[in-house]
């Protein structure tokens, strides 16, 4: 059961297009991690799942049913920055959302305790910090229980300590209230250990989606070497059928089994070539994240 | 529903400029006069004694409401009532609510012609301060004949609040769609100068800016022009609104 689910979704923005057939799948009760470059498509895509653009081409379903505005019963969401009337105190600004989900009056004080604001009293919202609007905002997309909660970049200008706080109110969220949580971001290192599923958004397209272990097992060892003379050394090798490539100052060769990497050695310094390295590298989630968005 | 988004859309107001505006517009006037009065003293058991003290009243404090600040507070509030969500980046929030653009658009409207109603009730209430406080406090001036609220006054107040509706409409129509807040006012002020220009003019009655002047300066029967403006550009208003192919 999807939680969240578009199919074939496209969009235009005059000649320029943004989605190219993106086919999202948000499993019910997981924190799934949209990931993509800055201007990848992240929050057009998350504004047209929230109606907040009109679809163009595609569909997309959530909590099992097309989009309908009565859907969003169910959906927190935060898209951007916050959107808080300064005017008005945390409590307040909680109450005009209160009154249209007509949940109870007691959830506000429950929400503003759960992200730390239960003591800003009279305090208006112009005078908050930018980490204390961010939490604000994310008690106004729980006020009413959702069973799907759609985070855009929720950390964005957050100090380490906000971070670490919003990942373990995620964290908390999923685990005791069975959220589902979509959390987008630019930043791998930022939402991998809190996220169970990702999805790769580059050049409009999913490039990867899947739980963090099917991403891991992406991975694809490399050897590397330095030498004396790269360039001679690149040619040497390429003569025994291996793709080899010198990327910032070594030579990049596909994993090979230790008798070719030694047999590798003695052509080399048979040419009169120094070796002065030879390691094999696993790559890190973060390196896999890049080398998917670059390609 | 509807009764919690108007509710909603009500607490926004809540210390916002809009609401100052008319708590200040509305009592601008009357705090004239009740000044002009206490420090003007001459002639006031004369005019106090006179029998048609009330209607001369309330005629001189409508001259600059009519003309001036019922338009302009009409063209300022309705700005900046739709400002709130440009200012607060609230539609986007506004719009993923599980509540119709109707709704929405309706529910605001109802808040400013909530607003509107109150700016005339405080008006009414400033008028007879202004009628009354002069000769409570000053020695020799007798208490005014007669009652002030007369049904003729009521009616005089609604038809001045139907001529107000298409100035609202009309703001309402490009404030929701534009996010500086001075494009609406600059052209809502504009077109109020055109009406001023105009209003002596038969072409004036055809203007949804110059109903409560044209009310105040020629009387005449053109408030069902105002009431059909108001329908149309809500009507027009609504559909730009519910439109929008991008929201927020």
């Amino acid at each position: 059961m999807f939680a969240l689910e578009t199919s074939d979704l496209h969009h235009r923005f005059a000649s320029h297009d943004v989605l190219r057939g993106v086919n999202m799948q948000v499993p019910a009760g997981s924190i799934y991690g949209f990931l993509g470059a800055n201007g990848a498509g992240k929050t057009t895509t998350l504004r047209l799942i929230l109606g907040l653009l009109k679809t163009q081409r595609g569909a997309i379903r959530i909590l099992g049913r097309p989009f309908h505005k009565d859907i969003l019963r169910g959906v927190g969401s935060l898209i951007e920055s916050p959107s808080l009337y300064d005017h008005l105190t945390a409590a307040e600004n909680l109450r005009l959302l209160q009154l249209v989900h007509r949940c109870p009056e007691s959830r506000i004080a429950e929400v503003l305790e759960l992200v730390g604001l239960q003591h800003t009293g009279r305090k208006r919202a112009r005078q908050f910090s930018l980490g204390m609007r961010q939490r604000l905002a994310i008690a106004a997309a729980l006020l009413h229980r959702p069973s799907l909660i759609i985070l855009d970049e929720p950390t964005n200008g957050l100090d380490p300590e906000g971070i670490i706080e919003i990942r373990n109110l995620l964290i908390e969220l999923n685990r005791r209230h069975g959220c589902t949580i979509l959390v987008s971001s630019h930043l791998l290192a930022e939402i991998e250990r809190v996220v169970t599923h990702l999805g790769i958004l580059g050049k409009g397209k999913l490039l990867f989606q899947g739980t963090i272990e099917e991403l891991r097992r992406q991975e694809v060892p490399s050897v590397r070497i330095t030498t004396s003379d790269n360039a001679v050394a690149v040619g040497a090798i390429a003569q025994q059928g291996i793709a080899a490539r010198v990327d910032e100052g070594e030579i990049v060769l596909p994993a090979l089994p230790n008798e070719r990497i030694a047999a590798l050695n003695r052509q080399l310094t048979a040419r009169n070539l120094d070796v002065y390295e030879i390691r094999t590298v696993r790559n890190d989630l973060e390196t896999i994240f890049l080398n998917l968005v670059r390609e | 529903m509807f009764v919690h988004v108007f509710h909603s859309e009500w607490l926004k107001r809540r210390r916002s400029f809009a609401s100052a505006l008319v708590l200040g517009g509305s009592l601008f006037t009357p705090a004239i006069v009740i000044l002009v009065r206490l420090i003007n003293r001459k002639g006031l058991p004369a005019l106090y004694a006179a029998d048609a003290f009330w209607p001369l009243l309330w005629k001189s404090c409508w001259e600059s409401m009519a003309v001036f600040f019922l338009p302009l507070g009409a063209i300022l509030a309705v700005s900046l009532i739709a400002q709130i969500e440009f200012k607060s980046n609230g539609w986007k929030q506004v719009h993923t609510l599980p509540v119709s653009a109707a709704a929405i658009f309706l529910a605001k409207l109802g808040v400013i012609l909530v607003m509107m109603v109150q700016f005339l009730l405080l008006f009414n209430a400033g008028i007879y301060a202004a009628g009354m406080l002069p000769a409570a406090l000053l020695e020799g001036v007798p208490y005014p004949k007669g009652t002030f609220l007369s049904l003729p006054l009521l009616r005089e107040n609604a038809l001045y609040f139907l001529d107000t509706l298409p100035i609202v409409a009309a703001q309402y129509l490009m404030a929701l769609r534009s996010h500086n807040f001075l494009v609406p006012i600059g052209i809502g002020f504009m077109a109020w100068v055109a009406a001023l220009a105009a209003v002596a003019s038969k072409a004036a009655t055809w203007w949804p800016y110059s109903y409560t002047s044209i009310h105040y300066l020629r009387g005449g029967e053109s408030h069902w022009l105002a009431a059909g403006f108001f329908v149309l550009l809500t009507i027009a208003g609504y559909v730009l609104f519910a439109t929008r192919a991008e929201k927020g």
